[in-house]
């Protein structure tokens, strides 16, 4: 039996936690509502973000210790020009938590998404080794442009880590 | 190597709205005697109100903290078909949602509705 590691969105003031399996880039802070339900505006001149969503692993099922956890993105399938993902590239601790917000994320050194694919990938700090025990955060963020074109849009995250 | 996926939906609008700059709104209101919308406040609070072709709020549902009817809107959240009439000086409204019709008391009915998504995202 393999250990089993769960997708975790923390949303709200109180980081309430969601295990997801998908992730949707929306003006609405919470783990329920679709993109659709929540869509992103273009604004008539300048960029509308997304709220952030504050990712992390966790582990429900420990059979041996997690660690070495990589994010990387499909390359260039991203939306160009109208629309990306920016994400941070430097560790976002679960002390510095605060409630997501849709304004321009500060949240560790933020990187184009697109740009960290397999030859760049990100790691997340953790080593997980009992149940309940979380990596560091990945601060994810849609970004409209007000050149983009309207539609429904999804994208790929992968993902990898090594178990003991 | 795992994977998951991230989903968005981009549509055209302002960010933005007030009573005096919405021309989406203004457009909508045109074309239908009442309007159902869930808005948000400059205090990210959620409301729903049901307002008339004068953007006067007939009925309101505060979800959370503390409302008044003087409210600017900060964003519109969702704009529901309404259909309305008035009779004996009083005034009914009802709206369309999934080809099913609400009247103003089964609003949480309504609401509750909405919210059974059962997404993952």
């Amino acid at each position: 039996m393999a250990s089993t590691i769960e997708i975790i969105k923390c949303t709200g003031a109180g980081k309430t936690e969601a295990s997801v399996s998908s992730i949707a880039l929306k003006s609405t802070d919470d783990s329920t509502q679709t993109a659709s339900e929540s869509p992103l505006l273009i604004l008539a001149s300048g960029s509308n973000y997304s709220y952030e969503s504050w990712i992390r692993f966790k582990m429900t099922v420990l059979d041996g210790a997690c660690s070495n956890f990589q994010i990387w993105s499909p390359g260039d399938t991203l939306q160009s020009g109208n629309f990306k993902i920016t994400v941070n590239t430097t560790a976002v601790v679960d002390g510095s938590y605060a409630a997501p917000v849709d304004t321009q994320s500060a949240k560790g050194t933020r990187a184009d998404f697109k740009d960290r694919d397999s030859a760049s990938k990100i790691a997340i700090a953790g080593t997980l080794s009992a149940v309940g025990q979380s990596t560091d955060f990945a601060v994810f963020q849609g970004v409209v442009f007000d050149t983009a074109i309207p539609g429904s849009i999804q994208d790929t995250c992968f993902y990898s880590y090594d178990e003991a | 190597m795992d994977e998951f996926k991230f989903t968005w939906n981009i549509v055209k609008g302002n960010k933005t709205y007030t009573r005096e700059q919405d021309k989406d709104l203004e457009k909508f209101l045109s074309l239908r005697p009442f309007l159902f919308i869930v808005i948000e406040k400059q205090t990210k609070k959620e409301f729903h109100y049901l307002i008339d072709k004068n953007r006067t709020p007939i009925f309101f549902r505060r979800v959370f903290g503390k409302c008044g009817l003087n409210v600017m809107i900060n964003k519109i959240l969702k704009v529901v078909n309404c259909f309305g009439y008035e009779e004996d000086g009083k005034r009914n409204v009802f709206w369309e949602n999934n080809n099913k019709f609400y009247s103003v008391q089964d609003i949480d009915k309504f609401i509750t509705l909405e919210n059974m998504h059962g997404s993952t995202s």
